[in-house]
């Protein structure tokens, strides 16, 4: 009797031996592979990419210092721009449609879009048709659009003030002092034979600067960007990748692709795969849009910008500029203006703007964003009861390209006719005899809106507004990147203000949790109970 | 005479007084000063750039004249013994014309 019971116990125990073995084996099998997998085989999208950017590097075919048509004596800009031309001769034709040049919207008719039209911002507000003189110091121009493209702001390697330059040239000329004329002589010829692509310091002296100051406008440009680390920026890291502009701003005939106002930086989501002509400038074009190992993370793409992960703070070494206040500007000390500087050593108070506040490792406000920015003109009728909207992201769920995308919001108190209710473009400039050496903002405003043919009833008011900027550079390395609980969570996740959705781990069915609570107690009291009852109807050993 | 003699003496005081309060220093060349000043200052001393930004009305009329007399404490002493007493001279006349407390203060936004 007791021997075929010790054989089944025996086969019992060989068979467990046996899975133990093979569970053992198993996770020898798999573990150790996966791991190796990690270190030897980058993401889909890192390999795409490297391969994307293989051809990096300078492969100039002309030495500037060598041509003949640049060794001669340059007495004002347009004889430089002149002997450029010679050689690039459809090059001043291709810059003329360019927004840099015009600083109108090349993608809509007439003069409404731009900063040369209508548009406005709550920074200096308006150009004033570029009529307002200290803006024009951006222009690509030698001198605001007169005396043509100074083509050395974006080719130029050496770092000039080319109108300074000029200004004393002719000065000393004039005295006779031959002596610091040569030396200013070399030093522009030294400066025209130093032609480059467009580099950080080239795109930066105006984009890194706008608004103002350093790191006004965008917070995610600012002069940090020109030698950054990789942790701040993993493309333009110089510890890393060490990417100009140009290698995501990509360039056809002058115009630069990634302008974003009314009209999306791209209009399809292409990778260089699908067009190895398609410009670079969105992540997909070179990371496609299945980048991650883990499907589960791909399955975000279509809904979730890589900005929005991948850049969780901007403002990330320089203190950005969150809010300014016009309607505190004017007071003055002992008659005269004065700047008091606050935390970051930032000017929290300017007698000629106003107040500002500062912010540093900023997290971003999430919007649907399809790609496209509308914004209000100083022609438009505003509510100001309500904050006013300047700018704000286009798009919603499910609508075309839509997905969701980091804002940078920039808060201001600015000037409006209370009677028009329009936002007024007050002219600003010392040299035009603005408000910043007035202080009149009656005057100011008066010939400000005279240069852009607008009506200004005389009533001064101050109104709320908000002005947008899309976060999209200073992608922080991967291990920064956002995990799930950053959105996924009940309480202040990331996603807490986008509405109209179900979000896992944020949103919740109170019925359906009831619900499966239920079965999950049912069913753990239905083992319970089983349980109790195989016990109870076992028969004993002591019986048998 | 004694008149002569007063009238000699008030005059030499008050040229005394005047130049007294216009500067501590022989004036340069105002112009020159602008040039070097932007050729070798504002190289480094400007916004996005290494070193803090500088212009005329950053500091007053007595500031700058004492930053000049001890320049040798500063970060960048090699740059300024680089130059000329002239050249400094010309640097400071520039700064100390257009300072901040100055009649004309420079325009820079």
């Amino acid at each position: 009797m007791n021997n075929p019971n010790k054989l089944g116990g025996l086969v019992l125990q060989t068979r467990f031996y046996h899975i133990c073995v093979m569970a053992i084996a198993a996770c020898f099998a798999f573990f150790p592979q996966a791991q190796a997998g990690e270190e030897s085989s980058p993401a889909p999208g890192r390999a795409m990419a490297r391969q994307a950017g293989i051809l990096s590097g300078d492969w100039s075919t002309a030495d500037h210092s060598e041509m003949e048509k640049l060794q001669q004596t340059f007495e004002s800009g347009p004889e430089i721009t002149e002997a450029c031309l010679s050689c690039h001769a459809k090059a001043d034709d291709q810059l003329f449609h360019t927004i840099h040049w015009k600083w109108l919207s090349p993608y809509e008719d007439g003069d409404l879009i731009g900063k040369a039209g209508y548009s406005i911002n709550n920074f200096c507000i308006s150009t004033n048709k570029m009529e307002d003189q200290k803006c024009s110091s951006c222009h690509i121009g030698w001198n605001g659009k007169e005396d043509g493209i100074n083509c050395l702001r974006c080719h130029g390697g050496a770092d000039m003030d080319w109108q300074a330059q000029f200004k004393d040239y002719k000065f000393f000329k004039e005295m006779g002092e031959t002596e610091l004329v040569e030396e200013i002589q070399a030093d522009i010829k030294e400066a025209v034979t130093d032609i480059t692509r467009p580099t950080r310091q080239n795109c930066g002296s105006c984009h890194f600067n706008g608004g103002g100051g350093e790191a006004v406008k965008h917070g995610d440009l600012d002069a940090s960007l020109i030698k950054p680390k990789r942790s701040l920026d993993v493309h333009m890291g110089i510890d890393g990748q060490d990417f100009s502009c140009t290698r995501c701003h990509t360039t056809q005939e002058h115009q630069v692709s990634g302008r974003v106002y009314s009209t999306p930086a791209v209009s399809e989501r292409k990778s260089l795969v699908e067009d190895d002509l398609a410009p670079k400038i969105s992540c997909e074009s070179c990371h496609t849009a299945t980048p991650h190992k883990d499907d589960k993370i791909n399955d975000h793409t279509d809904m979730v910008a890589c900005q929005s992960c991948h850049i969780p703070e901007f403002a990330r070494a320089h203190a950005t500029e969150m809010t300014w206040d016009w309607s505190k500007a004017g007071r003055l000390k002992e008659g005269k203006p004065y700047i008091e500087k606050g935390k970051y050593d930032r000017p929290v108070y300017k007698s000629i703007k106003g107040t500002f506040t500062w912010e540093k490792d900023v997290v971003p406000k999430y919007y649907w964003y399809n790609g496209s920015v509308a914004a209000v003109t100083a022609k438009d009728v505003i509510d100001p009861s309500k904050t006013v909207r300047l700018s704000h992201p286009v798009g919603e769920r499910g609508e075309g390209q839509s997905r969701i995308f980091p804002f940078k919001v920039h808060w201001a108190k600015q000037p409006y006719d209370k009677v028009n209710n329009t936002l007024v473009t007050p002219l600003l400039s010392k040299k035009n005899n603005g408000y910043w050496k007035t202080f009149d903002w009656q005057d100011s405003i008066s010939r400000g809106m005279d240069i852009m043919d607008l009506p200004w009833s005389g009533e001064l008011g101050f109104v709320e507004t908000t002005y947008v900027f899309p976060t999209t550079h200073m992608v922080a390395p991967k291990e920064q990147a956002l995990d799930c609980r950053a959105c996924h969570r009940l309480k202040s996740g990331r996603l807490e203000n986008l509405a109209g959705f179900y979000m896992p781990g944020r949103d919740r069915f109170q019925l359906l949790d009831y619900g499966a609570w239920g079965l999950a107690i049912a069913a753990l009291a239905a083992v319970l109970l089983h349980a109790i009852g195989r016990i109870m109807a076992s028969p004993g050993k002591k019986e048998e | 005479m004694l008149k002569k003699l007063i009238c000699l003496f008030l005059a030499a005081g008050f040229v005394f007084v005047l130049i007294g309060t216009t500067a501590a220093f022989e004036q340069g060349n105002e112009r020159k000063g602008k040039y070097i000043f932007r050729k070798n200052c504002r190289s480094c001393h400007q916004e996005g750039k290494s070193a803090e930004p500088l212009n005329p009305v950053s500091k007053t009329q007595a500031q700058w004249e004492r930053a000049f007399q001890r320049y040798e404490r500063l970060e960048c002493a090699d740059e300024w013994e680089s130059l000329s007493e002239t050249d400094r001279t010309d640097i400071l006349t520039y700064l100390y014309n257009h300072a901040y407390d100055s009649p004309s203060p420079a325009t820079c936004e």
